[in-house]
């Protein structure tokens, strides 16, 4: 259904903005049925019911793809956190083994929003915006953290999109299959992604949805080793290279997905170099990026207990100079979360907007660090350190720290 | 240690999220107008239930001369909506869009006792149908004709009520025959479990109403079933259908 409109060059599509020019343009479909209409009401609903189909059908795609970015996102943060602060020195980046978990997950999502882009095309993009916003936003978690972790600072936006850009083929656009494959056995239903740990909810068929993707592993054996391989030209600047600066593409006023036409590309596409391809960019809205950075403060709380547990055990500090202590870290995170609350602060928003929803978890977040640096403060002293240790990764609130949290943490370093 | 965030990236998205605001009350204003001009519409065709039948065209006539004004309304609607973000905006004027509908589809129930074609609805709007799910500029959806299609069943229904009232026994007859053409027409389509789909579910409610009349009527000889009247209406029928 999508090579249809390969014919129509895409790029004066997106120009048009007087409706009859457009209408003409995009006629061929609509108005071959437009011509068999009216003339009985069972043919007309028959009619009707394609056209419905064709939507419900899509939405049901784009979830799919949406649960399994979703899914993938969540190993990305959890392979995160599973890394040890050294593995994101750039010297060290290569060899660990969770950021290389990290990297190939990261590459799989990358595919699968491609995938989707197809999809998103147009005005569909803010059709089916609630059927995928999830996934950017936890995407967005998944990527943030990652930069904070390498960069130490908040990832912008126009970094985050200079990952969504994809050049497709028109074989590509055809046949998405051809960029990732999803689970689309009609009876498995659900399209839960099979690689590793997905299997929880059990609902579906493991062997139909596992094949995809780890053949697709099978098929790239380059993207493990050297992610920014000429396979996905336009798509990686990888984790640990320098941010992409995203600078020398232009972005467009509002969010969606432009089409440009290149007709002979001067990145290298594999083994279809005469054929046209189609770059498409996934733009990601203010809201999604701010939910999503809503999202990364609870990562962050996490990561700063953790951080907090390690500096009380002693074995492990003092192993390299560059990487900061754990206090200095939980400091950073610290200051980290209340600059992006103090941001939050200066948006007006309304009560119904779902980002003042999760101001009130940023907000719980933060206090949990700082009460729990207060604890370390208060109690460092009065039990052993492998027993607060315990207590602080329990989530034990220690209690006493009612409302003083905030003079607790006040000068900390000095711990110990 | 501080500077980790640039503050300045918040007053961007502040300055895009305040624009976003502004489009979003200028929409909003040009669908009050049309809402209002609905109002106007809906008044006009109120009338019918409290009318004899030989008045319904001139009532008629008089609600097509505020389809013009729908027209302007929607005109400057779609001159506020950015290319491709249809859907974006959509759910502030899909409401009043499937009342037009609907409007439109009364209008031309009232004059032909036929169903509106998706060629007739752009008439009366001077905007596209979507049939192809590929909106670039303002169109109307499928959906939202559909929508008005449903209000239509429930509007005939009381109109069945009101012409036994006042005299016309024929009338609930036809009503109920195009009521059970658009029923089987409904049951062809796929419907997901949305707001379609409920107001789908009541038009058998609308149809057992106007068969419930039908009773009524023919048990009190006020008409002959399947034969007379009946005949006289499929007559009637097949010459507007052609």
């Amino acid at each position: 259904m999508e090579d249809v409109d390969m014919e129509t060059p895409p790029a004066s599509l997106t120009e048009l903005a007087d409706s009859s020019l457009a209408v003409q343009q995009q006629a061929s479909k609509g108005d071959m049925i437009r011509s068999n209409l009216g003339k009985s009401t069972l043919q007309d609903f028959g009619y009707f019911r394609d056209i419905l189909e064709e939507h419900h059908d899509r939405r049901e795609r784009i979830i799919k793809v949406s649960r399994d970015i979703n899914n993938f996102s969540k190993k990305m943060i959890f392979a995160l956190h599973r890394a040890e602060p050294k593995d994101y020195l750039p010297q060290f980046s290569a060899a660990s083994e969770a950021l290389i978990e990290f990297k190939e997950k990261h590459a799989t999502v990358l595919k699968l929003f491609h995938r989707v882009a197809i999809e998103l095309r147009g005005s569909n993009y803010y059709r089916y915006q609630r059927s995928i916003s999830g996934a950017f936003q936890e995407y967005i978690e998944a990527m943030t953290l990652e930069y904070y972790l390498v960069h130490g600072k908040l990832m912008p936006k126009s970094a985050l999109e200079a990952d969504l850009v994809f050049t497709t083929t028109a074989e590509q656009m055809a046949n998405p299959d051809l960029i990732i494959a999803i689970g689309q056995s009609p009876f498995a239903g659900e399209g839960r992604s099979g690689g590793g740990g997905g299997g929880q909810r059990g609902k579906f068929n493991k062997d139909s949805r596992k094949r995809p993707y780890n053949k697709d592993r099978e098929d790239a054996p380059k993207r493990p080793a050297n992610p920014t391989s000429a396979g996905e030209p336009a798509s990686r600047p990888s984790a640990s290279t320098s941010a992409f600066d995203g600078s020398h593409f232009t972005a467009p006023a509002s969010p969606m997905i432009i089409e440009t036409d290149q007709t002979t590309p001067s990145v290298p596409v594999p083994a279809t170099t005469t054929s046209p391809t189609v770059q498409l960019t996934l733009e990601v809205t203010d809201e999604d990026y701010l939910l999503g950075i809503a999202d990364l403060t609870g990562e962050l709380m996490r990561l700063a207990i953790n951080t907090l547990g390690q500096s009380l055990m002693p074995t492990l500090q003092d192993e390299d100079v560059s990487i900061l202590s754990p206090e200095q870290r939980v400091q950073h995170i610290l200051q980290f979360l209340r600059d992006i609350k103090s941001g939050f602060d200066g948006l007006s928003l309304t009560k119904m907007s779902p980002i003042s929803k999760k101001m009130g978890v940023l907000k719980q977040s933060l206090q949990k660090i700082e009460l729990a640096c207060y604890n370390v403060k208060v109690r460092g002293a009065e039990y052993p350190p492998e027993v607060l240790r315990q207590m602080l990764m329990s989530g034990q609130d220690l209690g006493g720290g009612g409302g003083g949290g905030d003079s607790g943490i006040a000068g900390n370093e000095d711990e110990e | 240690m501080s500077n980790v965030v640039d503050l300045g990236f918040f007053d961007a998205i502040q300055a895009s999220m305040e624009n976003e605001a502004t489009t979003k009350d200028n929409i909003r204003s040009a669908v009050r107008e049309l809402d209002r001009t609905n109002r106007n519409i809906t008044a006009v065709l109120n009338r019918v239930h409290s009318s004899s039948k030989d008045q319904v065209p001139a009532l008629c006539a008089q609600a097509r001369i505020y389809f013009s004004d729908i027209q302007t309304h929607i005109s400057d609607l779609t001159k506020l909506v950015p290319t491709h973000q249809y859907y974006k905006y959509n759910g502030l004027w899909s409401g009043p869009m499937q009342q037009a509908c609907f409007l439109a589809t009364l209008t031309m129930y009232l004059e032909h006792e036929r169903l509106i074609t998706v060629e007739e609805l752009e008439g009366f709007f001077a905007v596209k149908v979507d049939l192809d799910n590929k909106i670039t500029d303002f169109q109307i959806s499928v959906e939202e004709f559909l929508h008005g299609v449903v209000s239509l069943t429930n509007e005939l229904s009381r109109l069945a009520v009101n012409a036994v009232t006042s005299g016309d026994f024929t009338r609930p007859v036809r009503i109920g025959k195009f009521l059970k053409e658009l029923y089987s027409g409904f049951q062809l389509l796929n419907l997901k479990n949305d707001s379609l789909r409920k107001r789908f579910d009541g038009i058998k409610y609308d149809i057992k109403k106007v068969e419930e009349i039908i009773y009524d009527l023919t048990v009190r000889k006020l008409i002959v079933a399947n034969t007379e009247p009946v005949l006289e209406v499929t007559g009637t029928g097949a010459e507007v259908q052609s």
